[in-house]
């Protein structure tokens, strides 16, 4: 009966995720020209991508780099608005949802925007840089800058981060902070002693879901900068794109995509292995 | 009583919907690639056919990302009826991979005339000995525009565009304003406008007697000792005014009210037929135009490559006798609003006699002689991709011209290799 009540979605499930998951590891073993029926050709699709694609490596490279600035400035950047926004101030609930709005924002709008903000000339970013006596670099038009430049527009959407953080936050007793200043902790003691333990499911929790979702990176480098200059944004999902839909390369472009999913696996298998860090409340 | 009524009125509901199945026109779909105002105006014309068609409707629908829904309409075997194909630069692909009706058929049957096209541009859609598609729209590019209140400003004739590679650079130093290491005006650039894509770049090489590809399409050999001449001109005049000055000079491109070419900021570019309406047209009317072919080494090589679109009928199509009356009455004289109101100048010269007081469809008319169809690769788009790769980096001095050039080479030619193998089975 309770197979009954959830076969809507069981069917979608199906028929919608589990369906091409499973299609598109059999294409990886294929070559699939979109157009035409795909061919069985085995590893072939790996072995090339290992072997013999240097732009494989450079998308992969891109990622890795981007992926470990974002998750550093992301966390802190989450942590910290989360910690001041957790004051019983008059009014904070507008701040919280002012810091969350921009992460509605879709990426096109977002792209149009941050445009003009990294603009080299007159965007917001070197104007600001510039009133602390800082020449800002060309962003997104210089290979050295291009990927820092992702990096900082990221953080506008630190809003989800941000409120799991303040969930985490209200669950830590007020006690243990009123008996903390018994003892006469400063600030900066009660977050290194209080808050940060008490909130380390929370950190674990943020820091494995935006690892997922930073390995994907793509839609702002697929508009604003195709992947430029010199490649220095081709990112391993835009790069993946421009296999599968650019140059008739399906079966390659699922090969990059199981790939992917093999490292992004990985890696939150070791996160969960070393985790012995994050205190869970009993 | 109750019954007999409730009886009577399905009947009828019945009798209504199988009389409306006999006696509705068949309708096929019609994909177009436009959104919003460009749409309508291809809609007004479908409306046009439908009023005096008597056998069938055409459903006009909005497609703006035309090239991976058409793929995989097609490769899921529910493709519309029939299509505007954008990319006839990427024919060659589709044809290759079995997903376009051949025409041929058709005109051999009717005796339908084809020579009233721009002949180039039904060239671009003939393969294999078949026609694949009908011209719709004919532009050219890449053209080669100038300001000429900006050219009357520092002393150059209005009317006269540089005709030689030299004449570029000096017309380009003298319209070039650079105050502090900033640039201010920029003469010319070869990284914006249509010029800047990868495949109007090979009109640089082209131009210099070049062979960028084999006559079958199937060999790469534009690594030649000319070719790497040409690649390091072209990245010396991307870097003329200083490499980060134009960046940060560039950053501040737009299109429409930020395109630098309308505002006055780049003097001289190279574009398409339809940019000489849709942009000086819609958003600066006053704007003086000065137009011509894109210099040349000597002056004397005059090259340009066609890019319309055409229509063509996508394997699959449930319908393919009635697109095909839809594509020559569409293809046909009278496809005259795309030109008059969106620039989208036909690739009927009959149309663009029609419309030759539009400039775009003069542009045409003037140069269409002048094509040069460049042999299509079964790779096209990873082609033009390296071609944009290898330019890219020899102006950030990652590699020299020779380097990249042959590094373009065999990463195209494994690829048209790998196509044409996995194509021989």
């Amino acid at each position: 009966m309770g197979l009954f009540f959830i076969s809507p979605w069981l069917i979608g499930f199906l028929l919608f995720t589990l369906g091409p998951i499973i299609f598109s590891f059999y294409l990886s073993f294929t070559d699939y020209q979109v157009i035409a029926a795909p061919k069985w050709i085995g590893i072939e699709n790996y072995r090339e991508l290992i072997k013999s694609d240097p732009l494989f490596w450079k998308s992969l490279y891109n990622t890795l780099y981007y992926v470990a600035f974002r998750i550093p400035t992301g966390i802190l950047t989450a942590l910290s608005l989360a910690i001041l926004l957790n004051r019983k101030l008059k009014g904070v609930t507008i701040f919280r949802s002012l810091f969350y709005f921009p992460s509605l924002i879709s990426g096109v709008v977002l792209s149009v925007i941050w445009l003009w903000i990294l603009a080299p000339e007159f965007g917001l970013l070197n104007m600001v840089l510039s009133f602390f006596k800082l020449k800002g670099p060309l962003w997104l038009t210089d290979p050295a800058w291009a990927k820092l430049a992702f990096v900082i527009m990221a953080l506008w959407s630190v809003g989800p981060q941000m409120i799991i953080f303040l969930a985490g936050l209200q669950d830590i007793p007020e006690q243990l902070y009123e008996s903390a200043h018994i003892d006469g902790t400063n600030w900066w003691q009660d977050i290194r002693y209080i808050t940060l333990p008490l909130l380390t499911p929370s950190i674990f929790y943020n820091i494995v879901v935006l690892v997922i979702g930073a390995f994907q990176v793509f839609t702002q480098a697929f508009i604003m900068t195709n992947g430029g200059p010199v490649d220095s944004t081709l990112f391993y999902v835009l790069y993946l794109y421009n296999n599968g839909f650019r140059y008739f390369k399906m079966g390659y472009a699922s090969s990059m995509a199981w790939i992917l999913f093999i490292i992004i696996f990985c890696l939150t298998l070791i996160q969960f292995r070393f985790s012995s860090w994050v205190h869970y409340e009993r | 009583m109750k019954r007999a009524v409730f009886l009577g009125i399905s009947v009828l509901l019945m009798c209504s919907i199988l009389v409306s199945f006999v006696f509705a026109k068949e309708t096929i779909t019609f994909w177009v690639p436009a959104t919003g105002e460009v749409y309508k105006v291809y809609k007004e014309a479908v409306d046009m056919f439908n009023a005096k068609s008597k056998n069938f409707q055409v459903e006009a629908v909005s497609i703006p990302d035309m090239e991976r829904k058409l793929l995989v309409a097609v490769a899921g075997g529910a493709p519309p009826d029939v299509a505007v194909h954008w990319n006839p630069m990427a024919l060659r692909e589709w044809i290759d991979r079995d997903s376009i009706l051949p025409l041929t058929p058709f005109i051999k049957e009717e005796k339908f005339d084809t020579s009233k096209y721009v002949p180039a541009c039904l060239e671009q859609a003939t393969f294999y000995g078949q026609i694949w598609g009908l011209p719709l729209t004919s532009s050219l590019k890449p053209m080669f525009y100038w300001n000429k209140d900006l050219f009357k400003e520092v002393g150059l004739n209005p009317n006269l565009g540089p005709k030689t590679w030299k004449d570029l650079l000096t017309y380009s130093d003298k319209l070039t304003i650079k105050k502090d290491g900033k640039i201010e005006r920029l003469g010319f650039t070869p990284l914006w406008g249509h010029i800047a894509n990868g495949a109007e770049t090979l009109v640089w090489f082209v131009q210099s007697g070049v062979k960028p590809v084999s006559d079958d399409g199937n060999k790469i050999t534009i690594n030649t000792e000319k070719a790497v001449d040409v690649l390091q001109f072209i990245a010396d005049l991307a870097n003329r005014y200083g490499r980060e000055a134009y960046q940060a000079f560039s950053s501040q491109f737009g299109s429409g009210l930020n395109d630098p070419f309308l505002t006055g900021r780049l003097a001289m570019a190279g574009g398409s037929t339809p940019m000489a309406v849709r942009g000086v047209l819609y958003y600066k009317p006053d704007f003086k135009l000065g137009y011509s072919l894109m210099p040349s080494p000597t002056g004397k090589e005059l090259v340009v490559f066609t890019q319309g679109s055409s229509m063509i009928i996508p394997k699959g199509s449930k319908h393919p006798k009635e697109a095909w009356e839809f594509i020559k009455w569409y293809s046909g004289p009278q496809q005259t609003h795309l030109s008059a109101k969106i620039g989208y100048n036909s690739g009927n010269i009959l149309a663009l006699r029609k419309t030759a007081d539009v400039i775009s469809s003069k542009l045409v008319l003037n140069y269409y002689k002048y094509v040069v169809n460049i042999p299509q690769t079964p790779a096209q788009g990873v082609f033009f991709d390296e071609i944009v790769r290898a330019r890219n980096a020899v102006i950030y001095g990652q590699m020299t011209a020779k380097q990249a050039l042959d590094s373009l080479v065999q990463k195209v030619q494994s690829e048209i290799d790998k196509i044409l193998a996995s194509q021989k089975k």
